[in-house]
């Protein structure tokens, strides 16, 4: 199956929660310093749960368009599901193959997320 | 053929190049066990001709042994082998054997000449580099001049990929470490402008020859450069080969390793240049890899090969310039390579197309973040030709660049 199949393309072309959210609770950036893929992501999390995501990117398709993906799945998630999930479930949401080269920008938005959490959670103990 | 002292036969088809591409191509064995391999990474590894790989095999076949420790036959013959590598790039050049230093690539002899100018620098002395520069010929600047309070001067990027490096040159410069050739633009600074330069206030002129070499060859006996470095497997020999020509004047900076194979006397006399900059084991093997590749090299007529890539630059960039929102970044007298962006999308997700064509070329920032930054991009797509690439090369990138338009509108 083709890795620009329609979904990618239309993820990076309309990204769903695009923009930062003003007040979140927890925020962080993430580089992937091979191709220069930036992103910021925000979340507005309560009573453990992920009540609001959104994110700022600049970067390929693949990136943009899996960190929208990733941000409709976790919108009414709590924070112990998000722990329960790996890389192989977020590249599998994807819905297509993504090459060895490619898996960086594929996990740049989880990636970013875990990050935005862990301080989120550190800062609440 | 171009191989020289044969006459050159002109294909009617490509009468626009006299170089003869096809055949040379025979001689890289990958083309045969990948007939649809369009490769156009050139500037990032080159392909190695079937001499270099057998020259390699050859070495471990019939004298492996390691240098400057044995006295039996084969260890003895691993030495000469070594040396008359040595000497053979030197001759090449224009240099004297005891001025070639071997290196695994030009990232480490890079960082050896500045770590070792290093301890000459004092604070405000000034260290010129341009915004064209591989981070190769960069970082270790950097870090030299946060070891010695030296400050670091970089030339803006000036039209058509040139810069200034000259008016940047004054009584407090110390060191010019510039490109030959940029591996993003596909062209450099004047030279021999900067050499006058520089000699006038005193200063040593370093070149990054990793690009350079390849196209335009490099003689250290016609421009009076201090050191010049550059890399073996970009000129069709192995990886893990490096070369640093260190002129003998300099002979006296600091080593950047030391171990076995450098000593004199305990605990810090050493051996003489080129000795005392080659601690541990040298890729022997590699050397002698190198060596072929040189030679096979040396058949051809440098300016051919330059001309015949000039060829493909200029049909690619008419190609490309003929596809909707395609921006070219190098210039238009770059010897061997195209770079360019696509506005609206990332050079990774064209380069992820091409590879699903076939078609390998390099996107990213390509070493070289001042040079992206001054072109005002993250990221930038390069297409780079060697002497085996042909028109057909460039036809399927373009098919493959316009699936890339078709995908993405
Ligand atoms: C201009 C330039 N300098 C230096 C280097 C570094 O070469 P190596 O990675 O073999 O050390 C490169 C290779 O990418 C280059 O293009």
């Amino acid at each position: 199956m083709d890795i620009y199949g329609e979904i990618i393309l239309d993820h990076f072309k309309h990204p769903r929660q695009s923009g930062l959210i003003n007040g979140a609770e927890a925020i962080a950036d993430d580089l992937n310093p091979l191709c220069g893929d930036k992103v910021k992501i925000s979340l507005k999390i309560a009573d453990g749960k992920i009540e609001g995501f959104g994110f700022e990117g600049d970067g390929c398709a693949i990136s943009v368009a899996s960190t929208s993906i990733l941000g409709e799945q976790l919108v009414g998630m709590t924070l112990a599901d998000f722990e329960k999930m790996n890389n192989e479930e977020v590249l599998t949401k994807l819905g297509v193959p993504i090459s060895p080269g490619r898996i960086k920008c594929a996990l740049l938005g989880y990636s970013c997320t875990k990050k935005a959490i862990t301080v989120y959670k550190h800062s609440h103990e | 053929m171009q191989k020289k002292g044969n006459e050159a036969k002109i294909s009617p088809v490509l009468a626009y190049t006299m170089f003869d591409w096809k055949n040379v191509k025979k001689d890289f064995p990958i083309f045969e066990k990948r007939p649809d391999l369009v490769f156009l990474d050139n500037a990032s590894t080159t392909q190695k001709p079937l001499v270099v790989l057998d020259a390699e095999r050859d070495f471990y076949l019939k004298s492996n042994a390691n240098v400057h420790r044995g006295v039996y036959e084969i260890a003895a013959k691993a030495d000469q082998l070594y040396e008359q590598v040595r000497t053979e790039i030197a001759e090449w050049i224009g240099a004297k054997p005891e001025e070639i230093i071997f290196t695994k690539n030009a990232t480490e002899a890079a960082n050896l000449i500045a770590n070792g100018l290093a301890t000459t620098l004092g604070v405000d002395d000034e260290i010129v580099v341009t915004e064209l520069e591989h981070h190769a010929n960069f970082l270790p600047w950097l870090e030299a001049a946060k070891r010695s309070g030296a400050i670091v001067k970089i030339t803006k990027l000036g039209v058509n990929g040139g810069t200034d490096v000259v008016s940047e040159i004054n009584e407090k410069t110390k060191i010019v470490a510039v490109t030959q050739m940029s591996n993003v633009m596909g062209i450099g600074p004047d030279i021999n402008e900067i050499l006058m330069a520089a000699k006038k206030v005193g200063a040593k002129v370093i070149l990054d020859s990793a690009q350079g070499i390849v196209h335009s060859g490099l003689r250290v006996d016609q421009h009076k450069i201090d050191a010049a470095f550059f890399t073996g497997h970009k000129l069709f020999g192995p990886m893990g080969t490096g070369i640093l020509f260190l002129r003998s004047e300099l002979s006296g900076i600091n080593p950047l390793l030391f171990g076995g194979g450098m000593i004199k006397e305990l605990p810090d006399q050493w051996l003489d240049t080129p000795h005392k900059f080659e601690a541990g084991t040298p890729n022997v093997a590699g050397l002698a890899g190198l060596s072929a590749a040189i030679k096979y090299l040396r058949q051809f007529d440098v300016k051919e090969i330059a001309e015949h890539e000039r060829s493909l630059v200029k049909m690619a960039r008419e190609e490309l310039l003929k596809i909707e929102d395609v921006r070219l970044l190098s210039p238009q007298n770059a010897t061997s390579m195209v770079s360019f962006v696509i506005e609206g999308v990332h050079s990774h997700d064209i380069a992820s197309i091409l590879g699903e064509e076939g078609v390998c070329i390099r996107a990213g920032h390509h070493c070289a973040k001042p040079l992206m930054n001054a072109l005002g991009v993250t990221a930038s797509t390069r297409v780079s030709f060697a002497m085996y690439n042909g028109p057909e090369d460039v036809e399927k990138l373009i098919s493959a660049v316009k699936k890339v338009k078709e995908i993405f509108t």
